[in-house]
């Protein structure tokens, strides 16, 4: 019992935290330690287990229940939920979908950010030539108020990008587990 | 029974057990093997939903030297289960009406 209780564990921590891993080999281990009381022979018990078939069954159910509140959480749901639609052969055009999704939503990401970077770099630039150019004192006092007012802007604007990508990315994780679920229950 | 009626009513099962009284993991498998094809590994996602809801409170007993975890439904539990008979009041009388 001990053996196959470690090969879950083993199973289960290749795809989640510890916490979520010692919670399913708790339970498990209390399933096999009532039958054994019952009067069922181990090697029964442990036939109608699969460590590994368990530890990818749970995966979409675990998986949609995380907080996903940090990027390193999110990008490891994201990673893991990825694998396992690609890995099970009903799921595979899901998986597909997900990545179409995912890549979109990283271009657009991606994408935001260079806009953000260009104006950054852009400003810098006409500072630099508006300085060159000998413009009064006033005025570039003037342009540099403006300079940091588009800043802070910019800034807000990150924050915003930063919140919205987490938002999107947590709800993306969340609407393809429960399909991929709700795909799997079915099967 | 069908795979999606089922998914829908198997929570409604489990709480249903715990409405007698407080039980462990195999035990409330035990019950339900006897009305409905339902396996261990079934039972923990639907048990941990509803724990996440706070359908459902856990206490562990010191049971033969090792911990036994009970579930025992909550008033938000209790709920869920009134609610369901409603709407499925609600299914068979307009079944009933289309019916006529």
């Amino acid at each position: 019992m001990k053996t196959w209780l470690k090969e879950l564990e083993r199973e289960l921590k290749k795809r989640f935290y510890l916490t979520e891993a010692e919670g399913i080999v708790s339970y498990y281990e209390e399933m096999i330690q009532e039958r054994l009381d019952s009067g069922e022979s181990i090697d029964d018990i442990l036939s109608d287990y699969d460590a590994k078939e368990i530890a990818k069954s749970m995966t979409a159910e675990v998986v949609m229940k995380r907080a996903n509140d940090t990027y390193k959480s999110i990008a490891k749901s994201s990673k893991q939920l990825m694998v396992f639609l690609l890995s099970s052969p009903l799921l595979i055009p899901l998986g597909f979908a997900y990545m179409i999704v995912l890549i979109v939503a990283v271009s657009l990401m991606f994408s935001f950010v260079v806009v953000i970077f260009a104006s950054l770099v852009g400003m810098i630039g006409l500072f630099l030539n508006m300085y060159q150019s000998g413009l009064g004192q006033n005025e570039v006092i003037g342009f540099i108020g403006v300079g940091l007012m588009v800043l802070s802007l910019l800034i807000l604007l990150s924050i915003w990008l930063y919140q919205a990508v987490q938002r999107l990315a947590k709800k993306l994780i969340y609407i393809f587990s429960s399909m991929a679920k709700n795909k799997g229950e079915r099967k | 029974m069908k795979e999606q009626v089922k998914k829908g009513v198997l929570e409604i099962f489990v709480l249903a057990i715990l409405m007698k009284g407080d039980s462990y993991g195999y035990k409330i498998v035990s019950d339900l093997i006897l009305y409905i094809e339902i396996s261990e590994s079934t039972l923990y996602p639907i048990l941990r939903r509803l724990e996440k809801a706070n359908e459902l409170n856990t206490y562990n007993v010191l049971y033969q030297g090792r911990n036994r975890k009970y579930y025992q439904i909550t008033q938000i539990g209790k709920k869920h289960i009134d609610e369901f008979l409603l709407e499925w009041e609600d299914i068979r009388k307009i079944y009933d009406i289309l019916m006529k």
